[in-house]
């Protein structure tokens, strides 16, 4: 990632942007991994945290002297807050968790697709309140103004700190027993792990950091809208996660960066290149449908991702996550 | 890990490669359009940024701006707020002189944030949200539009000064933020004029709902018809609640603002009648009673084949001009001269419509607008309506 970022700075700032948003794009896709990777649960929900973080980060830091203008329903100390925004992100991230810990205490229940449609309906109910609170979150029209603090190594950072979190919980005694309950529910039962509490644990630490994700997001675009955090960003994140490799976090690392990669590559192909005087385009929309086509390519040749159970250590060698 | 950064590194140079910005030249002055050719905004962009092509090609035909030739960058941002800032910063990087935001705010905002930030005039094609043109961004950004509250209250002032209509049923589609503001202004100068009691009934609906049964229901229930009522919508929404209430047998006159714009959707309710919306000029169908205007649609139409899909295209043209004039009046491409030029603009005669800016206002307010009829599907203009005048007017 460090050596992305070097090239990134002999690239030019074109470059730096994407690299940016490829490590903003890290930070989510660890989050969602956190949960996905350990408890074997496909979430189509997480953005709903990202939702979340975005818009608890723009209560406290947005938009100056107008956050009453914009949201005139905040109560008094949040209108008078001058947190300052790293305090804010880690605020933000903490209220993503609470969501996480009272939704995922009813969710975390259910297994396999019924885990994977009640996410989903997370998503649904977070978003129509978000785009119906008017007074708070000023509805469906958008907030600007949110500080732009968010440059690469800002997101190097936030990154860097998910990765961390994430190693840390997969090497924890919880990460091992959540693993249990994704290979054999049945024998992680018998040997006595509480499939609920851990599941709920690492969902509310995924919560955590991907709720981090959505405020890096905010603050890079400098604006927000409830429905950027909607099915096209479930959708691009976890294609990160099962293109690089559902089940570890190295392959969400790796997805985050091929899935963006390819994404820039696709688009800037789209807008036309100059090679040697001939101008090449590809047909708009070229993006989606290859993007589509290589995660259905991913899925019948190599289910298991492009790092697969692999996970690379501080060391440098590959071990077996498992 | 290995194959991580061999992979990296092969998309970090093919990333140089690819991305590697074109610099204005020095006889020549850039114009920044990073706005949607896919996508949901698709429908509202292309027109505008194609019309802008137009303006281009015009000014260059004259022998160019402050003897530089003008050229146009357009970025497809595929309606994504992240797209669209980067191709904001990668055309201010490129050294634009202007950059052109999208029509609608939400989608404009992130360039307009980037542009305010490298002190460079953003000007949205057809925005007409008030955040556009009240400096919630900056004193940089200007919009071509007409602001959404005014054009409720141009609509209400129409109908009740020149058809003498005294009562109304206000319907609002909550779906979008633009007919919430228009139909608040409509509210306001039907209240000013007629009364607060004057309104019937005020009545919300979404714009996918698929039946309107109830508010129908609601309306006929009060056993007093309104003169006129007006629904502030878009289609396919709108379509189908004009539609379903002419079915069930209310046949008021139904208004509309610019959501009504465009006959594409007209073949949805047949045999429409009684309908009357506004816009900046004529749409496809109808024609054009200003002479510029109506050569603008013909290089249109000889460029890319068609008329513009709405009337609303027409702005995108305005966003150049309005720029080039500042541009020639002040001498210089410097930001603060050729903002200081745009706010001196008093009923400036652009093809957008008479423009006016002031240092508080970087939007329009009081813009004559074109009343359209429709009468058995066939579109008629009425003409340029004045709130101003309370009449309709002339300027060319």
């Amino acid at each position: 990632m460090a050596l992305l970022c070097l090239i990134a700075v002999l690239g030019g700032p074109y470059l730096t942007d994407i690299a940016t948003e490829a490590m903003i794009y890290t930070v989510m896709a660890v989050g969602i991994s956190i949960f996905m990777a350990n408890s074997g649960i496909v979430s189509f929900g997480h953005v709903t945290f990202a939702l979340v973080g975005a818009y608890a980060s723009a209560w406290q830091t947005c938009c100056a002297g107008m956050r009453g203008v914009f949201m005139p329903g905040l109560p008094q100390f949040l209108l008078d807050s001058k947190t300052p925004v790293l305090l804010a992100a880690l605020v933000a991230s903490l209220l993503a968790s609470v969501v996480a810990l009272v939704s995922g205490a009813a969710i975390m229940r259910l297994t396999g697709a019924a885990a994977s449609i009640a996410l989903l309906s997370l998503l649904f109910i977070v978003k129509t309140i978000y785009e119906n609170w008017d007074s708070v979150t000023a509805g469906q029209s958008s907030l600007v103004g949110l500080p732009l603090y968010v440059d690469m190594w800002t997101a190097f950072g936030f990154a860097s700190a998910a990765i961390v979190i994430a190693q840390v919980y997969n090497a924890s005694s919880f990460g091992l027993l959540l693993r249990a309950t994704r290979e054999d529910e049945a024998a992680a039962r018998a040997s006595g792990v509480n499939i609920w509490r851990q599941r709920l644990i690492a969902f509310v630490i995924s919560a955590f950091v991907t709720g981090a994700g959505g405020v890096l997001y905010g603050h890079y675009l400098g604006t927000l809208a409830v429905n950027v955090f909607w099915l096209d960003m479930t959708f691009v994140t976890l294609a990160m996660v099962v293109v690089g490799g559902m089940r570890s976090l190295t392959g969400a690392v790796v997805g985050a960066f091929a899935v963006t990669g390819l994404r820039q590559t696709l688009l800037a192909l789209e807008r036309g290149v100059d090679l040697g005087g001939v101008s090449i385009s590809l047909p708009s929309g070229a993006q989606e449908i290859a993007l589509a086509v290589i995660l259905l390519l991913i899925l019948t040749f190599r289910p298991q991702g492009l790092v697969g159970d692999n996970e690379m250590t501080w060391f440098g060698g590959a071990r077996d996550s498992s | 890990m290995r194959s991580l950064n061999l992979h990296s590194m092969l998309l970090g140079i093919a990333g140089i490669v690819l991305a590697s910005p074109t610099l204005a030249a020095d006889d020549e002055v850039l114009i920044g359009a990073p706005t949607s050719f896919s996508g949901w905004m698709a429908a509202f962009d292309t027109s505008p940024t194609r019309a802008a092509e137009i303006a281009v090609d015009d000014i260059n035909a004259k022998g160019g701006l402050l003897g530089k030739k003008v050229r146009l960058v357009h970025i497809d941002t595929k309606t994504d707020p992240a797209e669209t800032s980067k191709a904001a910063q990668a055309l201010v990087r490129q050294g634009a002189k202007m950059i052109m935001t999208a029509c609608d705010f939400d989608s404009g905002a992130p360039a307009a944030l980037v542009a305010q930030a490298a002190s460079v005039i953003a000007i949205s094609s057809c925005g007409a949200d008030m955040k556009y043109g009240n400096m919630t961004i900056g004193n940089d950004v200007f919009t071509m539009a007409t602001d959404a509250e005014a054009t409720g209250r141009t609509i209400a002032d129409w109908g009740a000064k020149k058809k003498g209509w005294k009562t109304a049923y206000v319907l609002t589609d909550t779906f979008i933020e633009y007919d919430k503001s228009l139909c608040r202004g409509f509210l306001s100068r039907w209240k000013e004029l007629n009364g607060d009691q004057s309104i019937v009934l005020e009545d919300s609906f979404k714009n996918a709902d698929v039946s309107v049964a109830s508010q129908i229901s609601r309306y006929k229930d009060l056993g007093k018809p309104a003169d006129a009522m007006i629904i502030c919508s878009v289609p396919p929404g709108l379509a189908s609640a004009i539609r379903q209430f002419r079915s069930a047998g209310v046949e008021i006159p139904i208004l509309e603002g610019t959501g009504g714009d465009g006959s594409a959707w007209h073949s949805a309710v047949p045999g429409l009648s009684n309908f009357y919306y506004l816009n900046y000029s004529a749409d496809a169908g109808v024609t054009e009673p200003r002479p510029d205007a109506e050569a603008f649609f013909k290089a249109y139409e000889k460029k890319y084949n068609e008329r513009p899909g709405s009337g609303q295209g027409i702005t995108g043209y305005s966003v150049v001009q309005a720029w080039a004039k500042a541009v020639e009046r002040a001498g210089s491409f410097d930001t603060d001269k050729v903002r200081g030029e745009m706010e001196k603009f008093t009923d400036e005669p652009l093809l957008a419509g008479l423009t006016t800016f002031t240092p508080k206002l970087h939007t329009n307010v009081n813009r004559p607008m074109l009343i359209i009829s429709v009468m058995d599907s066939k579109p008629v203009p009425l003409g340029y309506y004045d709130i101003r005048k309370g009449d309709f007017v002339t300027w060319w």
